[in-house]
């Protein structure tokens, strides 16, 4: 069975940029625990030799045309964004 | 014939169509009327476009006037609400993204757009498309209009229930492990993924990049085979889509099967399947072998292991696809917060359900160092050995057939609290994607008045045969033309 403790929950969720509460942390755990458990099985899988696939059509490094394509309406990009300053997006200060 | 409009196929509507006995802008307004009222019990749709609906219904009068229409040209369809609709709300079903409104078009609702198909409204999912009974929406749960108790199933729920219920003619779905067809077999509906890559995921909200897939759900095989043919396409903003290697998906529709080799993986029959389940199989294999087809069992071992496989290269996917939400560009943003990290770990904290948050947390586990080995790498390597099995099954077999699900709807809140037994309801799709196969579900009895799905899967770029087996399977019962009494 795979540890896994609250402290490796909040490192994931820190990599994540995902804020947690106490409650959702302790659920997390727990689901997680009782999930990854399940996946031990593949360890009994012989990969000796073997490649990985992380895609099945068979198309590897497409070129395109270097060519001039239409934009997407800035003002379109603009609306969506939740705070905006002229033709800029705003947000929260970088540093503190 | 009887039966209410909205409960029609394509090839039905089109005759009425293009003998001017109804109008485009009719048939939408009929259907639009339906539909508010149905959703009013079943929550299938998050958004109607009325306002697209009607334009797009009058341009389709029009073209059928000057007489060059397409088979899809005043139909009225709803879209997945993971399928970006430029203007229109898109909001995957997430809080995340709540009020966003694309700049753009996904390529396959450019295709619908240019035949003047007409889009009536954006169908509920779960959020991200990460479930497998539409419960986990932020817009509300969607019931299954066969038995409002129960669930839909997912993640394409809204667009199986909406078709189902007659809220459109058909509907446009994605599936990640078994999104579309699963679904569509609780809700008594064919739906179909394609061969991974036919079909341009260019403005599908991305989930897991390597198993998504656009489909059709449709009242009828050869309902799918048309839209198939409308949206498949080779393009530059997708590069893993490919040119299909024939013209026509529906080539081959209403040839006999005679002679058709139908693999029967044994494994599919998992424990704990529900006894109608296999009865309705195994009536559903005596067709096919007294129409013609040539039926042996096979094995395939592998398939015990698909669902760690899946659920390791999914998540790890979406991980990285959904480090996107930032609160920056679109959605929501909580502001109130020091910095800009800040920010965007609380907006993410409150805009993603529990379901997201933890295949994000298992994503980010599988690929941190450490853990990346034994977990991401070494199911990529068994994704490969998944693949060679279905190979090799197809140097023998045209086909392979399986339930679609090993069990009916199920109830409402009655698995939502144990993730993975939630997960285990994908258990005879989820091979599917990992290999990139196209597969089909399609109608193939009751039991107790809930629909039962039948899964045809065939070889990569093997669409035609499936659909081939698919419709002679549906001409030798009725199963497709019975609808839920809402």
């Amino acid at each position: 069975m795979p540890i896994l403790n609250n402290k490796i929950i909040e490192q994931m969720s820190q990599l994540a940029y995902l804020n947690l509460t106490q409650e959702e942390i302790e659920a997390l755990r727990s689901d997680l625990e009782n999930i990854l458990d399940k996946f031990q099985a593949l360890s009994t899988v012989n990969t000796e030799g073997i490649s990985p696939t992380s895609h099945t059509s068979d198309v590897y490094a497409v070129m395109r045309e270097d060519c001039q394509a239409e934009a997407l309406e800035l003002n379109e990009i603009l609306d969506n964004a939740p705070t905006t300053d002229g033709d800029f997006i705003k947000i929260r200060p970088v540093l503190d | 014939m009887a039966k209410e409009i909205y409960y029609k196929t394509i090839r039905q509507i089109r005759k009425l169509l293009d003998d001017r006995e109804i109008s485009s802008t009719e048939l939408t307004k009929t259907v639009l009327n339906r539909s508010y009222r149905i959703n009013k019990d079943i929550n299938s749709v998050i958004t109607h476009t009325e306002d697209l609906a009607i334009k797009s219904a009058e341009a389709a009068d029009k073209r059928i006037s000057e007489g060059n229409q397409h088979l899809m040209t005043g139909i009225p369809v709803m879209i997945k609400d993971n399928i970006s609709t430029q203007g229109i709300e898109t909001t995957a079903g997430s809080k995340i993204l709540a009020g966003y409104k694309p700049p753009f078009d996904a390529t396959v609702i450019k295709r619908l757009k240019n035949v003047d198909a007409v889009i009536c409204g954006k169908t509920n999912l779960d959020e991200f498309a990460m479930g497998s009974s539409t419960e986990n929406s932020a817009y509300g749960a969607t019931r299954n209009p066969w038995d409002i108790d129960k669930v839909p199933g997912g993640s394409s729920g809204g667009s199986a229930a909406g078709v189902a219920a007659g809220q459109c003619i058909i509907a446009l779905g994605s599936d990640t492990g078994g999104s579309i067809r699963q679904p569509s077999a609780f809700c008594g509906v064919s739906g179909m993924k394609p061969t991974y890559g036919l079909i341009s995921r260019y403005g599908l909200i991305a989930f897991g990049s390597s198993l998504d897939q656009i489909g059709p759900v449709a009242r009828s095989v050869e309902d799918c085979s048309i839209v198939l043919n409308t949206i498949s396409s080779k393009d530059t903003n997708d590069a893993t889509s490919m040119k299909r290697p024939f013209e026509n998906f529906g080539e081959n529709l209403g040839e006999h099967i005679k002679g058709v080799k139908i693999g029967i993986p044994k494994e599919y029959l998992v424990d704990g399947i529900q006894p109608s389940i296999k009865q309705a199989f195994e009536k559903s294999l005596q067709i096919l072998e007294s129409n013609g087809a040539d039926l042996k069992e096979i094995s395939l071992p592998l398939t015990d292991h698909s669902l760690s496989v899946y659920y390791i290269i999914a998540p790890s996917e979406a991980s990285s696809n959904l480090a996107r939400y930032d609160g920056v560009k679109y959605g929501i943003s909580i502001q109130n917060a020091r910095n800009s990290v800040e920010s965007t770990f609380l907006t993410r904290g409150q805009g993603f359900g529990q379901e997201v948050k933890r295949r994000i947390l298992l994503g980010t586990y599988a690929l941190s160092a450490g853990y990346y080995d034994a977990y991401y790498s070494k199911a990529q390597k068994v994704r490969t050995l998944i693949r060679q099995e279905f190979s090799a099954a197809f140097e023998t077999f045209d086909v392979l057939v399986t339930p679609t699900a090993p069990t009916t709807a199920f109830g409402l809140g009655t698995k939502i609290g144990d993730p993975y037994e939630m997960y285990l309801s994908d258990i005879c799709t989820i091979p599917i994607n990992i290999a990139g196969l196209p597969a089909i579900s399609i109608p193939a009895g009751l039991d107790n008045k809930m629909p039962i799905g039948l899964q045809i899967i065939g070889p990569q770029m093997g669409d035609q045969i499936v659909l081939q087996v698919a419709s002679n399977y549906e001409k030798s019962t009725n199963w497709n033309q019975k609808t839920p009494l809402i």
